[in-house]
């Protein structure tokens, strides 16, 4: 042993870690308690435990007494900072967060303690937050959180946004459908608002998993519960849903339906997300989906909400890039082709065309010519320009004007409306059909490109359509002839070199195509000789 | 010098030089190498975390041939403590054919275990109780039947552990 004075090493060991510490024997447990704790800053001195020969040492003792010499090891152990006195703070959660001291019962772990989820977030201010019942309170209270909370989207783009939480629902489907039970929300929202409740609930639902576990087949069922919800719960939990106090909130809720129906198959549908409200993201995520399925589109269609919807887009210019982009609009057209009802679908949404016959026909009969002038890449880059969109709207309202105040005109137009004829401004009509796929203004823009066979009036259409591309202010195409036989003159050659003997025709098709050849090629192919 | 006192005086030698995690070992007086006092840290991630539970092993003088005795001076609520604190593991039974047929020979008292395979015996039974052989069996049924309440109870424990 080492004499009074000289100094020994005494090995400190903790579970973590493990250093020397160089002490007199006869300094007293307090002070080499000093000493370690310059190797474990982040505990207080109350915490630390110096252990030794079956004995935890006491503060006022020294080395000698306790027969620690040079070359010894000690424990050291660490306690928990606060631990709380309710009755129920159980060790395990303590040791990496305290729960709430305001929860009487704990809950054991294989039906999961729907604030378990707030022990492990981490980070100290949510977390200490939450411990105080009164804090968590005067959040909840808060009008602001109330609302918000009330608010059943917002708490389920909350949810959505959150990948941890995506990834869970993922996997396990059946969990998902508490995010469209607007009530589950409310009662979880309920619960944490009013710390007695949450308690009666918990002591309701301890008292339910121990009859469940009464019951034949009781046991496994929580076993299966355990491993299909809480698991994957508590998983997504403690890796990304660090700091979403909801998260385990909610997979709580999905424990006792569960339970109900274990031991079976959930074959349940999912919720259609398109049964009620389209809120623009689903519908932006929809258009981007290559698979269009009529049923959704119709319902789509009949909603209210829709026209204001396509208002809203159409006035947003990267929402109108975003749509008309090549694969959205191929997987449309593909659609199209493949349904022929679909056509029927979005004329029957258009008001104008359901009440005038004449015109769903010749939409009818124009579709496939506006479908594979989509393919076209130049009307495709025509179409992503948002001020060529415009253009369109102002020939719309240019008719809407015309029908006002001249309302014999338009008559004029019906009258002569005929095959083929609207194929000079066809383009506009399928421009608009496309963009819109559907909405009122696609079926009066329609309406005016059935009327424009007359000549001179083409010429009429044709100066507002210069008008409104003038407006528009150097769009792609808007080098607009004033004279096409001038301007298109090699493309009339080329046309002619290909066989197509009719020059005016050429020139229509050239014109209404802004003198694509290959566009006017397809429209001339498309549309029967007059 | 008898055996079992050499054998005994090296474990306490090579514990204090490098102790086992999870527990603490000495002499309840130096004087008898035969009684040593054990001071098991409740291990981390279990409901005894946190805890620091005194128990007593009483080493015959045929040691190693027989198992000490293991008993808990801290209250400690477990399926395989007794309520009187003895320890109930098949390691620490005699050694030979179980007659209630439970126990396999090999996993019954053997000769090579020493303070520290006792030891992780027990602490590896805190962790994960046997419900098979109760000896608590009032313990067992609340664990089963009523874990909230079992969790109460051993917070309990764990808490007066540390007021001592």
């Amino acid at each position: 042993m080492a004499t009074e004075g000289a100094l020994i090493k005494v090995t400190v060991k903790s579970p973590s870690q493990r250093f020397d510490v160089e002490i007199s024997p006869s300094a007293s447990i307090s002070e080499l308690k000093d000493k370690v704790l310059l190797s474990v800053p982040t505990a207080n001195k109350e915490q630390i435990c110096i252990i030794y020969t079956g004995k935890i040492l006491k503060d006022d003792e020294t080395l000698v007494q306790n027969k620690i010499s040079d070359g010894h090891t000690v424990h050291l152990v660490v306690r928990n900072q606060n631990r709380p006195a309710g009755p129920a703070s159980s060790p395990a959660a303590a040791s990496t967060a305290p729960p709430p001291s305001s929860q009487p019962s704990a809950a054991p772990p294989p039906s999961g303690n729907p604030f378990g989820g707030f022990g492990t977030m981490g980070g100290a201010s949510p977390a200490d937050i939450l411990n105080n019942p009164d804090a968590v309170r005067s959040v909840m209270d808060n009008p602001i959180t109330q609302q918000l909370l009330s608010n059943p989207e917002f708490m389920r783009t909350i949810i959505q946004s959150n990948p941890g939480f995506q990834e869970m629902i993922e996997s396990n489907p059946e969990v998902g459908h508490i995010l469209n039970d607007p009530n589950i929300m409310r009662q979880t929202m309920e619960m944490i608002r009013n710390p007695n409740m949450f308690q009666e609930m918990m002591r309701n639902h301890d008292q339910a998993i121990r009859n469940l576990q009464g019951i034949p087949g009781g046991e496994a069922a929580l076993e299966r519960l355990y491993n299909d919800v809480q698991e994957p719960l508590m998983n997504s939990a403690s890796n990304s849903l660090r700091g979403n106090p909801f998260a385990s909130l909610r997979g709580q809720q999905s424990n006792e339906p569960r339970v109900d129906r274990a031991g079976q198959e959930n074959n349940e549908a999912l919720p259609n997300p398109w049964a009620s409200n389209n809120s623009s993201s689903n519908n932006a995520s929809n258009n981007r989906s290559a698979d269009f399925n009529f049923d959704q589109l119709s319902a789509m269609m009949d909603s209210p909400g829709f026209g204001s919807l396509m208002e809203q887009m159409m006035s947003n210019p990267s929402m109108q890039a975003s749509m008309f982009s090549p694969e959205v609009v191929n997987s449309i057209r593909q659609s199209m082709t493949n349904n022929p009802a679909l056509i029927d679908a979005v004329i029957g949404s258009m008001p104008t065309a359901r009440d005038n016959p004449q015109i769903t026909e010749s939409i009818r009969r124009n579709f496939p010519q506006m479908l594979s002038m989509m393919s076209d890449p130049s009307v495709m880059q025509a179409m992503q320009n948002p001020r060529v969109s415009q253009a369109f709207r102002q020939i719309q309202d240019g008719f809407a004007t015309l029908r006002q105040e001249a309302p014999q005109l338009l008559n004029m137009f019906h009258a002569q409306a005929g095959p083929g004829m609207d194929q000079l401004f066809g383009n506009a009509a399928a421009n608009a059909a496309a963009g819109t796929t559907g909405t009122p203004s696609a079926a009066s823009t329609a309406a005016g490109g059935v009327g424009n066979g007359m000549s001179g009036l083409a010429d009429l259409i044709r100066h507002m359509n210069m008008g409104g591309r003038q407006a528009a202010g150097g769009a792609p195409a808007a080098a607009a002839p004033a004279n096409p036989e001038q301007t298109y003159a090699s493309q009339l050659e080329q046309l002619q070199s290909m066989g197509f003997s009719d020059r005016a025709r050429n020139i229509a098709a050239l014109t209404a195509a802004f003198g694509d050849l290959n566009a006017a090629v397809e429209r001339l192919l498309n549309s029967p000789p007059q | 010098m008898e055996q079992s006192s050499l054998l005994l005086k090296k474990q306490l030698a090579d514990m204090r030089r490098v102790p086992v995690d999870g527990f603490s070992a000495g002499l309840v007086d130096d004087n008898d190498i035969y009684k040593w006092e054990v001071l098991v840290i409740g291990p981390p991630d279990t409901l005894y975390e946190g805890g620091f539970f005194k128990a007593i092993l009483d080493f015959p003088r045929d040691y190693p041939q027989k198992p000490p005795k293991m008993k808990f001076i801290s209250e400690i609520w477990h399926p395989n403590i007794d309520k009187e604190g003895n320890v109930c593991i098949s390691i620490l039974h005699d050694p030979g054919d179980d007659k209630w047929g439970y126990e396999r020979p090999e996993e019954r008292w053997l000769p090579v275990h020493t303070v520290e395979t006792i030891l992780l015996s027990v602490i590896s039974m805190l962790t994960d109780p046997n419900f098979e052989s109760p000896a608590n069996v009032d313990a067992a049924k609340m664990q089963r039947e009523n874990y909230a309440d079992f969790k109460k109870k051993v917070a309990q424990c764990v808490r007066r552990t540390q007021e001592e």
